[in-house]
């Protein structure tokens, strides 16, 4: 295994005075790699997700702890700019969040704050992060149309083409199939498994045959810590833990 | 026996009991506005509209007959303006019924006279040359006015309702208009219409800013400190602090303190005679900025935090900065809660008149604060306002039951005027909210 692009070192995080959200969690994210997250409900994985992006860094009082280096550099360190940071890990939230703006708007956020002035540059990639996000061909002839006229399931389309508009290197996805249909969650797993060839992604979710499909990593999550964390096939078929195996068999608590 | 799905309870179910309350506060509400309007619209129409021309006589000899309009009837009593044909009699008259035997007459050739210099005059018609309109007084001396000097004359008591029509859109065009003359002979409200007007949009010019940076502050970069939680609720509590008070404060501060130095550092030639350290226009506009700060600060720190924290999450998320966040996002989503506050600001100051007596407001004002160069508006000018003009004719003025059609027509106007700016806010607040609002459901 080369460097690996993310590498988070004993990180803990709590909200505040009462007991850590994360605690001791040791993870290496290869490069060009799907890494999916799975876990019990309020296990801690969308908050994993947010320190990886120093979102987590908006909730007032969040104290974080330990390290997570970005190319082989802390994302904590004194010179690193949050924001480049985030044009670089990308993220799609767990419930679809579009602005309320048009669709083309809502796509072009991201390039127009990158610096993108061409009508023309903004105009291809706004389509060709639609056709990524397989909602190209509902919405090409209401790019202008409120984002809020669409359904949820185009809403967290939407989400993802925003995201992937600006070809962040790391993306990171809170359960970005949770509102689909079977059809739309095959598009958005072929495109997971179309970006790895360039980008590395972490997804969380909580569909085990999802997770097995697309990933090449995988990491159970519970109460906060990582309890196993192999490659999928060896996680599915032969987890070492018994919690992780009562998990994904379903005789979980 | 089982109960069915049938309707429990008769026919006075709770659920009408509370309907019928809330339709009846609204009723109860919407007949207090038009009542008022009514009673508006009905006290300000002698003022506009013709009314016409009495004849009072009695059968008692030491009694003189009055010839005029009927001004204010308490039943008990007519107070009746006989205009200024006779200037050694009083222009405002009151009759007292008692033990008078009065007889009303509608003389047909009652005529009124508007005189271009003494003002309104009241006779009875004799007939009109090519240079001079002759009428009787009520005592039946004859009077011949020059033409040229007669502004409009009619006969009140004859009038088609065309005519009538004509008269009332003349006379409302000529109190929109016109500026009046010191004192109770005054014309229309022109002066004091601009004033209330410029003097509003001034304020604006200084609250919205001033307003919006401040709550963009508060709730964007203040943090949830304990500073800032006082500094909210003193920001709050601002609002219910008396206006006249803003008026002492705003006299203090501004006029002697802000005005005084200006005085002594720009316009030190012309001392001791004052430029800007006495009341004036922007003194007043400033006062009332303060006045509505409060106001348009919690109207637009209510909208920052209606705006739902995971667009603004997103907007992070994709590399954008705090300012980006603020200029792209949160701002123009902002906007219709920044106009609600504007709306608050201006109606809470186009009404107010305590303060700016302090501050700059004056009953008459020989000039408009307008001027041809820039800044366009004469900043150090005292001013008319409609609010103050209401004040003073309905209290101060010597005859105050004469002027009682003129202050409800000013009233109206003043209503009016509210109405007007409070429209424009709101329309532009809707056309805001068309654009911005579809995911703030
Ligand atoms: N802003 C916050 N302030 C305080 N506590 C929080 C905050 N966000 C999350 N938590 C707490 O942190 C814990 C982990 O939350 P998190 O959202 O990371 O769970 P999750 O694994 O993503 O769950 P789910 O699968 O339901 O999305 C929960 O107990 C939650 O209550
Ligand atoms: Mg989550």
């Amino acid at each position: 295994m080369t460097q690996p692009i993310i590498e988070i070192k004993d990180l803990a995080l709590s909200y505040g005075p009462q007991q850590a959200v994360l605690n001791n969690i040791q993870l290496s994210l290869e490069r060009n790699s799907v890494t999916a997250i799975i876990g019990a409900s309020g296990s801690g994985k969308s908050s994993l997700l947010r320190c990886l992006n120093r979102l987590v860094e908006l909730t007032p009082n969040a104290r974080i702890t330990g390290d997570i280096m970005f190319e082989g550099e802390s994302i904590f360190g004194a010179r690193v700019d949050p924001t480049i940071l985030r044009q670089r890990i990308g993220m799609v939230f767990q419930k679809p969040n579009p602005f309320p703006m048009s669709i083309f708007e809502n796509v072009a956020y991201g390039l127009r704050l990158a610096g993108e002035k061409s009508p023309r540059v903004l105009q291809e990639k706004v389509e060709q992060a639609l056709l990524a996000a397989a909602l190209w061909d509902e919405v090409r002839d209401r790019l202008d149309a409120q984002a809020a006229v669409l359904s949820g399931g185009q809403q967290q389309r939407l989400v993802i083409a925003r995201a992937i508009a600006v070809e962040p290197e790391v993306l990171l996805l809170d359960e970005p199939a949770s509102s689909l249909d079977p059809i739309s969650t095959l598009r958005i797993e072929e495109l997971i498994y179309r970006l790895k060839q360039d980008f590395t992604i972490v997804v969380v979710t909580h569909n085990m045959q999802q997770a097995a499909r697309v990933s090449d990593w995988a990491a159970f999550m519970h109460d906060g810590t990582i309890v196993e964390y192999d490659n999928t096939t060896t996680l599915f078929t032969n987890p070492r833990e018994v919690r992780t195996e009562d998990y994904i068999t379903g005789r979980f608590g | 026996m089982t109960q069915g799905l049938d309707k429990q309870g008769g026919i006075w179910r709770f659920d009408d009991a509370v309907m019928f309350f809330c339709a009846g506060a609204l009723v109860l509400s919407l007949a207090g506005l038009l009542i008022m309007l009514v009673i508006l619209l009905v006290q300000a129409k002698p003022q506009w509209s013709p009314m016409p021309v009495y004849y009072w006589s009695s059968e008692r000899n030491d009694v003189e007959p009055v010839l005029g309009q009927v001004v204010v009837n308490t039943g008990a009593a007519i107070v009746v303006d006989q205009g200024v044909l006779q200037p050694s009699d009083p222009r405002i008259l009151r009759l007292n019924k008692q033990g008078l035997q009065l007889v009303r007459t509608k003389p047909e050739r009652a005529v009124l006279v508007q005189h271009g210099t003494m003002g309104r005059m009241y006779g009875v018609y004799q007939g009109v040359d090519d240079s001079h309109l002759a009428m009787v007084d009520r005592r039946g001396l004859e009077h011949r006015l020059d033409l040229g000097e007669v502004d409009y004359w009619y006969l009140p008591n004859q009038l088609s309702a065309f005519e009538s029509l004509s008269i009332t859109i003349r006379n409302v065009m000529t109190f929109l208009g016109q500026g009046g003359g010191p004192g109770a002979g005054a014309q229309g409200v022109y002066p004091a219409l601009v004033g209330t007007v410029v003097m509003v949009l001034l304020m604006t010019i200084f609250v919205m800013p001033l307003g919006v940076l401040a709550a963009i502050y508060l709730h964007e970069y203040a943090g949830e400190g304990y500073l800032t939680r006082l500094i909210r609720t003193g920001v709050h509590n601002l609002a219910a602090i008396p206006s006249v008070i803003y008026g002492v404060f705003g006299l203090g501060l501004f006029v002697y303190g802000v005005g005084g130095e200006i005085d002594r550092v720009f316009y030190a030639n012309i001392l001791p005679t004052p430029t800007f350290g006495e009341p004036g226009l922007l003194w007043a506009s400033l006062t009332l900025a303060l006045l509505t700060l409060p106001v348009v600060i919690v109207a637009t720190e209510e909208g920052l935090a209606r705006i739902p924290r995971s667009i603004i999450e997103a907007s992070y998320a994709l590399g954008a900065t705090r300012a980006e966040t603020l200029l792209k996002l949160v701002v123009p989503l902002t906007a219709p809660a920044m106009m609600t506050g504007l709306i608050l600001a201006i109606a809470r100051a186009a009404g107010e008149v305590a303060p700016l007596m302090l501050v700059g407001v004056v009953e008459y004002a020989p000039s408009l604060p307008l001027q041809a160069e820039f800044p366009f508006l004469a900043l150090d000018q005292k001013f008319m306002h409609l609010g103050y003009q209401i004040y003073d004719l309905g209290f101060q003025s010597v005859d105050s039951t004469a002027a009682q059609a003129r202050v409800y027509a000013t009233a109206l106007v003043l209503f009016v005027i509210v109405v007007a700016l409070n429209g424009l806010a709101v329309a532009l607040r809707h056309r805001l909210n068309r654009r911005y609002q579809d995911l703030l459901r």
